[in-house]
């Protein structure tokens, strides 16, 4: 294992820890918190997630802060983790997982992600303080101790990776404002959010997801129970053909005259794109499918009528 | 003769005869889709057949003047109360499409759509009355032309075709709407919608949680069923509630470890609607309608640093 994990550990308790000071717990193997910062990379890549292994130390010491002693009792993480020169900091995310009664403040779980070289490797660390009270990004250490500090080390970085992890360290931070903002708040900090240049499409995604998760839970399960209603389809187009290859979806078309018409995004009808996909989705998960075809049922019935 | 219900119509607006050689039919005349009669034909498919479009070929007159409109003096009348006092025929359904916005202060035409039908023997005939050039949404119009009329007859009409004919002219009206951009927030209009919507019209639904879910969350969706249902969030002294659903209403009994078990009736310690979310999907899983969820987020520690007075 690296080094690094201890040596952060070390920065940030003030404290010479050892390995042997070390406790290595694997992550959940279950689905148990959407809230989690890996709960995306679980879901997405989950091979790659199991071989992720998050280091505390089982030293019982309160964390000794080595900020401004200005501002007392408050630090910020990232700061702490600057000193490190092997590390590359990549970004800095705070998880609202509730509020403190009296005064309103949020109760945060902080992170920070960075990634270090190691050989011809790229390894990426989340170090994280949990139930932390924040104040202008600042952490209020008073209640903290060692083992609410912890660092996930991460084996194996690529650029796909790294995105992911930016995205699901993005959608665990908002899956926690659901839980702790009202509807309105929270439906207010998504419209922002899908309109931010900040976020990929797959967080947007994500983000639409629960939005509308919880406007319409009561008919989501009906819908999703009901069977697939065909698309329309113009009279010109004899049968419609999809294929799932794992997740990418193909859609062609035939014409009344044999020819070929692939649907897809540069199509003039994205509306039909849009029903077609959503149908061959729920087939899938409704009947297994991984492919169909459709004939036109129009065209079939004025076949049977005999009509001219 | 299908085109007995437009020609009677026509009659007793503009007060005239108009030959079966007046009137041109053109089954594919709408391409915009979808269409009020879309959904009947892609439920009933041989009702394919029995739609027809008429479309009077004659001089456009102005209807508001041979109306004599009976509120002189007022420049915009509705087309559909002239349509309700014609003999043997009922009005069962209007709706309104908006066709494109005109200028830049979004001003927008809008086709009225208005169907109506009348019994004859053992049948029932069809026919939607589409006017073009509405100025408002009320379906009000100022200078109204004969040739501004489109009839689309169906043949032996049922009642199960009445009904699909009624939601498809509901879903074309939203479609139109969302389609011209007005509805910027949809997963807003579609809550309203569904939740505006006094009786239950499944294919509605169907059609507005397809618009909403759209293209890139559907596979998103239907993959996220295959995974474990999450619980909802509780604060982190709760160690586990429990839940029923009786007739439809959930009931929930909390139990946190710094006080009493309660019930649980506001958002306060657990996200309700998250929870209600979670047990539907439970339900739709499994079948089970009530059972206890654990909190994943339980911290005993820190519930024992409240009781030790050093967490307020």
């Amino acid at each position: 294992m690296s080094k690094i994990p201890l040596t952060i550990l070390n920065e940030l308790l003030n404290y010479n820890s050892k390995s042997s000071d070390l406790n290595i717990d694997a992550l959940p193997k279950t689905a148990k918190e959407s809230t989690a910062p890996f709960a995306l990379v679980r879901w997405e890549d989950p091979d790659w997630y199991n071989s992720f292994s998050r280091a505390n130390t089982s030293v019982r010491c309160a964390l000794e802060i080595k900020g401004d002693r200005d501002y007392d009792v408050l630090f910020s993480l990232k700061d702490e983790l600057g000193s490190l020169t092997d590390l590359t900091w990549v970004m800095s995310s705070s998880f609202v997982t509730g509020i403190k009664p009296k005064t309103g403040d949020e109760i945060v779980d902080e992170h920070v992600l960075s990634y270090f070289k190691e050989g011809d490797a790229t390894h990426a660390v989340l170090a994280s303080i949990e139930d932390a009270y924040t104040y202008n990004d600042d952490i209020d250490d008073r209640f903290i101790n060692s083992q609410a500090v912890s660092v996930t080390l991460i084996p194996d970085l690529t650029q796909e990776r790294l995105d992911l992890l930016i995205d699901s360290l993005a959608v665990g931070s908002y899956r926690c404002k659901r839980h702790v903002h009202n509807a309105e708040i929270f439906n207010i900090n998504i419209g922002r959010a899908l309109e931010s240049d900040l976020y990929s499409a797959k967080v947007k995604e994500n983000l639409s997801l629960m939005v509308l998760d919880e406007h319409i839970t009561s008919q989501l399960f009906d819908y999703i129970a009901s069977p697939s209603i065909i698309p329309k389809m113009p009279n010109n187009v004899a049968s419609v053909t999809y294929q799932f290859s794992n997740d990418d979806l193909n859609i062609m078309m035939e014409l009344n005259d044999g020819r070929p018409v692939k649907l897809d995004l540069s199509s003039h009808d994205l509306g039909s794109l849009a029903q077609w996909t959503i149908y061959a989705n729920k087939e899938r998960y409704q009947k297994g499918l991984s492919s169909g075809v459709i004939a036109n049922p129009i065209l079939n019935a004025d076949i049977k009528l005999g009509k001219t | 003769m299908s085109e007995l219900l437009p020609k009677a119509i026509l009659k007793a607006l503009i007060g005239e005869e108009v030959s079966f050689a007046s009137m041109v039919t053109n089954v594919n005349a709408h391409h915009i889709e979808p269409h009020a009669t879309s959904l009947m034909i892609q439920q009933v498919p041989v009702s394919h057949a029995s739609v027809k479009t008429y479309k009077p070929m004659i001089d456009p007159q102005n209807l508001s003047n041979i109306l004599t409109i009976e509120a002189k003096g007022q420049e915009e009348f509705h087309f559909k109360d002239y349509l309700e006092n014609i003999a043997d025929t009922e009005v069962v359904y209007e709706s309104i499409n908006m066709e494109y916005i005109t200028d830049e202060h979004g001003d927008a035409t809008y086709n009225q759509f208005i169907l109506m039908k009348r019994a004859s023997g053992d049948s029932t005939q069809g026919v939607i009355v589409e006017a073009s050039g509405c100025k408002e949404m009320a379906g009000n119009m100022s200078f109204f032309r004969s040739s501004d009329l489109t009839f689309i007859t169906i043949d032996d009409m049922t009642k199960d075709m009445e009904a699909l004919i009624v939601s498809g002219m509901k879903i074309a009206e939203i479609d139109s709407h969302l389609r011209n951009g007005m509805q910027v927030d949809l997963v807003d209009a579609v809550h309203s919608a569904l939740h505006s919507n006094q009786d239950e019209d499944k294919h509605l639904e169907h059609y507005l949680l397809n618009k909403a879910i759209g293209k890139d969350l559907s596979a998103l969706l239907f993959k996220s069923l295959n995974e474990d249902p999450v619980p909802p969030f509780m604060e982190p002294t709760i160690s586990h509630i429990d839940y029923v659903v009786t007739e439809g209403e959930l009931q929930v009994q909390v139990y946190p470890t710094d006080k009493e078990a309660t019930q649980l009736m506001t958002n306060e310690r657990v996200d309700r609607d998250a929870l209600t979310g979670y047990v539907k999907r439970v339900q739709y899983m499994t079948g089970e309608s009530n059972g206890t969820i654990r909190n994943p987020s339980y911290k005993p520690g820190l519930c024992q640093r409240i009781k030790a007075g050093s967490v307020q």
